[in-house]
């Protein structure tokens, strides 16, 4: 079982790799396919300046050989120099734009699971009664609005109205509204999740038997409940970051947020062609590895799971 | 009950949990001036450095030979800063003028090193040098020995890689030659471009010398402390020359340049001052309770419609009509319209190409002389009474057109038969009411527009090839001095997006330069711009260059709509603050009331 568990992970983590180097060829490509480049400006720089900074960027080399320079620079996790920021590498830029972004989508996550769990399991448990009522109308109204509409009326409530929190995101205090923003799609999520499982879980047999035995109401849905009924929320892990990665590009530009978002968006309308392959490349193989760990974790928590 | 009563505990104090770890590290007892003037820069390096916000960090930063101070009666002067005066030039033999300036007593960088004319001389050259690539190394086109500089053959290898300007330091004097005597040199030292760097960074960190707080030493009013991409702290440099009159001892630039949240920002009091407002906006700001903090200033830049000489689409119309085609399309655009109900930030419609604010040699302003008559009223007239005569004015040479090409004919006042244009223009709610505006205006007379928006690099690149028949265009000007306009329209430039000279259009032989009729655009135009360069009579000077600007509008291919302005909001705790007609903001000498 151990060396079947092995052989997937090492193919997944194969499969992981050729995803990542497909993703690379083709933004490479499509980047080069679009018009203009990053050294025009409404005030274009002389012939000779543009040439130096051609060589410097070596895109005065064809255009396979620039490829191929770039494979090789990104196996050693050389990303280069970033061609609008002067001076600054991409590996710098990204780290640092995630710093922030990394922790608004962690916190994201973890308020989301942590919320979720507890309105689900509530729910199930007071099922048909009005509490259940109340968290299934909150949940199917934050499923249904995008996080951008979401983002939107918390930034009027909490800044404009009741200035409570400021709306730029780029202090610690003012990360409280992106993460709420950011949460409550996957939260409401979870919350539904977890409330049919845990129906589901409550009707089986074993839980009567255990109720039966007299084990106290707390350690049947703690114990015996949650912990069975949490699975098909790890199987939502996965969908939830990239939910998350591709909101946060939204919620990080309503609210200001200093993260990677904005590198995502600039990059590609300045043709800074080296932080366009760092950020997508970047985003790309975290999306890998998170959907990756969320399979595995699945297969360790639930081990009916066929993985072949 | 009570299981749920703890479940909810166990929330809250999660929740608290986590607003606790997001309010860690800001400290609101803290007095600092918090503004904004832009997103994370691109580069905050003198040299490297091409735009507005950047180059406001850099004055704040950095002090020049020469800066800007706000006088008595609120005028904006130049003054010395580095230099304890401002020399006049001394005409050499040879027909070339130096200039040399003397360095204050003591000058030293924050660090507490000393401040010297050599560093000054390495600045200057590393800013120019085709090696260093900057977008603005022709700031330093007038200095004797750029030519050698940034000579290239023909694979653009460069000819004299060895070459460098002709400044020299000796002891606390620098001299810089010019080739000719230009009259906005102290202005050109005032520049960002022109600020000292540190020659022992740069050389130790390379380009990254102005990226960290820790390396980015500068001999401004204030050093920089913090630099992330969220803000960039500046504390008062006490080495700074001046710093008596440096009163407020903490700068916060925050980064940001979402418009809706800068407003909010600006509302809530993070932000004291914000450089750009959402346009919807500008309306009820320009009325509502925040009206006396928001301003409107003049900035020296022109928004204007650029016609491609070598249209495909009008190929089968002589130059001549084409030129024609181009004036009548020009006049039908009501500019008053465009700058009160499109821009409804003041803007000023504009009647030539050289924008407001420059200096003739009397003192007066430059636009005060344009138009071919030197009475000011400019190539057309922008008065609202005159639109109706501008629109017959321009139905009678389409007539003419008509007439002479029987391409297609006019009736009713519509032209019936006129091959299709296309506008293209970027993305931005106010450029694309622009191009809707024309195309109802245009097709009022029959005319089909297509108006086509790109996305911005795709249509500079669109743009600077001349793959276009109409295009959105903008420009700022460098410095004060209408050259910084016209000179972009020789052959060569690379900011020729209307292709004069090039193709078909550089055999077009109408142009007159000198006397002689009938000249082709390098014979003219080019010649004209070449003699406005090396002439030292500041009065033939400006007359050579209102006879350029009489060439540029003469083709009909450069068409004005308004001069820009600059928006800004300042809140009225600050006081001290001014800005210049470049767009730069000075904050070293505000203070912040209680």
């Amino acid at each position: 079982m151990n060396s079947k568990l092995a052989f997937y992970i090492v193919k997944r983590v194969l499969l992981a790799l050729f995803t990542v180097f497909l993703v690379i060829t083709i933004t490479f490509f499509a980047m080069k396919a679009i018009p203009g480049g990053p050294f025009l400006s409404e005030k274009s720089p002389s012939p000779a300046v543009t040439a130096q900074l051609e060589a410097k960027y070596g895109l005065d080399k064809p255009i396979m050989e620039q490829y191929t320079t770039y494979l090789s620079d990104v196996v050693k996790f050389d990303f280069g120099p970033s061609i609008k920021n002067r001076g600054r590498t991409v590996t710098d830029l990204i780290l640092e734009g995630f710093k922030t972004s990394g922790m608004l989508g962690l916190e994201a996550a973890g308020l989301a699971i942590i919320v979720g769990l507890v309105l689900g399991s509530l729910a199930a448990v007071f099922h048909n009664k009005w509490i259940d009522k109340i968290i299934m109308v909150l949940s199917t109204g934050s499923v249904a609005m995008p996080s951008f509409v979401i983002a939107t009326l918390l930034l009027l409530a909490f800044c404009v109205w009741w200035p409570i929190f400021p709306p730029n995101g780029s202090t610690s205090a003012g990360l409280v509204l992106p993460v709420i923003s950011l949460s409550l799609y996957p939260m409401a999520y979870i919350t539904r999740l977890t409330r049919s499982s845990m129906l589901d879980v409550l009707g089986q047999d074993y839980i009567r038997t255990a109720r039966a035995k007299g084990v106290s109401p707390a350690k049947v849905i703690f114990k015996h409940s949650l912990k069975n009924a949490v699975t098909p929320v790890i199987t939502y892990v996965g969908p939830m970051i990239a939910y998350i990665l591709t909101g946060s590009l939204v919620v990080e530009s309503i609210f200001s947020v200093p993260g990677i978002g904005n590198y995502f968006f600039s990059s590609i309308i300045n043709r800074d062609y080296p932080m366009v392959m760092g950020t997508t490349i970047f985003l790309a193989a975290l999306m890998v590895i998170m959907t990756l760990l969320s399979d595995i974790a699945y297969k360790i928590f639930d081990p009916r799971v066929d993985l072949s | 009950m009570k299981k749920l009563m703890s479940v909810l505990l166990v929330v809250a104090m999660l929740l608290g949990c986590m607003m606790c770890l997001n309010s860690c590290g800001t400290n609101a007892d803290e007095k600092v001036m918090t503004l904004n003037v832009g997103a994370y820069p691109d580069t905050v390096d003198p040299a490297l450095n091409s735009a507005v916000d950047g180059a406001t960090y850099i004055v704040h930063a950095f002090a020049g030979l020469v800066g800007y101070e706000q006088n008595d009666k609120g005028d904006l002067e130049l003054v010395p800063q580095c230099a304890d005066s401002l020399p006049e030039g001394v005409l050499l033999e040879d027909g070339k003028t130096s200039y040399t300036y003397t360095l204050r007593e003591g000058l030293k960088w924050s660090d507490g090193t000393d401040l010297t004319a050599e560093d000054f001389v390495y600045a200057w050259n590393r800013a120019a040098s085709p090696v260093t690539a900057a977008d603005y190394g022709y700031m330093f086109e007038v200095i004797d020995g750029y030519a050698e500089m940034n000579e290239t053959d023909a694979d653009g290898n460069l000819v004299n890689p060895d070459a460098k300007l002709n400044v020299t330091a000796d002891g606390n004097k620098i001299t810089v030659v010019l080739t000719v005597d230009v009259p906005y040199i102290h202005e050109l030292c005032a520049f960002p471009a022109y600020m000292p760097v540190r020659k022992d960074l740069v050389e130790k960190h390379g380009e990254a010398w102005a990226t960290s707080a820790d390396t980015y030493i500068g001999n401004g009013a204030y050093k920089v402390t913090e630099f992330t991409q969220t803000q960039m702290v500046m504390e008062k440099n006490e080495y700074f020359y001046n710093a008596d009159k440096v009163v407020t001892d903490k700068i916060v630039f925050a980064f940001n340049d979402d418009d809706v949240s800068l407003l909010t920002n600006y509302q809530s009091g993070t932000y004291l001052f914000i450089d750009s407002v959402p346009n919807d906006e500008i309306e009820s700001l320009k009325t509502g309770a925040l009206k006396d903090q928001f301003f409107i200033e003049g900035q020296l830049g022109t928004y204007y419609v650029s016609f491609n000489v070598n249209d495909t689409a009008l190929k089968g119309f002589t130059q001549e009509e084409q030129a024609k085609i181009r004036q009548a399309l020009g006049l039908i655009i009501d500019r008053n319209y465009i700058a009160e109900e499109i821009g409804q930030a003041g803007q000023v419609p504009a009647a030539g190409f050289v924008a407001m604010g420059l200096t003739e040699p009397d003192g007066s302003e430059f636009i005060s002389k344009n138009g071919v008559n030197r009475d000011g009223k400019g190539y057309y007239s922008v008065e609202k009474d005159d639109y109706t005569a501008n629109c017959d004015a321009a139905l009678a040479l389409f007539k003419e057109v008509a007439d002479s090409s029987k391409k297609f004919s006019v009736k009713d006042n519509k032209l019936v038969g006129f091959p299709t244009l296309t506008y293209i223009t970027n993305e931005g709610t106010s450029h694309e009411a622009i191009a809707t505006y024309l195309q109802t205006a245009w097709g009022a007379y029959g005319i089909t527009i297509k108006v086509e928006v790109q996305e911005w690099a795709t249509f500079l690149n669109t743009r600077k090839n001349g793959d276009y028949s109409i295009a959105r265009n903008g420009w700022l000007g460098d410095y004060n001095d209408p050259i910084s306009f016209l000179d972009m329209w020789i052959t060569d430039s690379g900011n020729n997006d209307t292709q004069f000279g090039r193709g078909e259009h550089g055999k077009y032989a109408a142009y007159s330069y000198n006397g002689q009729d009938n000249l082709t655009w390098a014979d003219s135009y080019d010649k004209l711009i070449a003699e406005v360069k090396s002439s030292t009579d500041a009065e033939k000077r400006f007359d050579l260059m209102h006879q350029a600007e009489d060439i540029l509008m003469e083709t009909g291919a450069i068409c004005p709509i308004y001069y820009y302005t600059d928006i800004y909001m300042c809140s009225d705790k600050i006081d001290g603050f001014f800005s210049s007609p470049l767009g730069f903001k000075y904050f070293m000498y505000a203070s912040l009331a209680e």
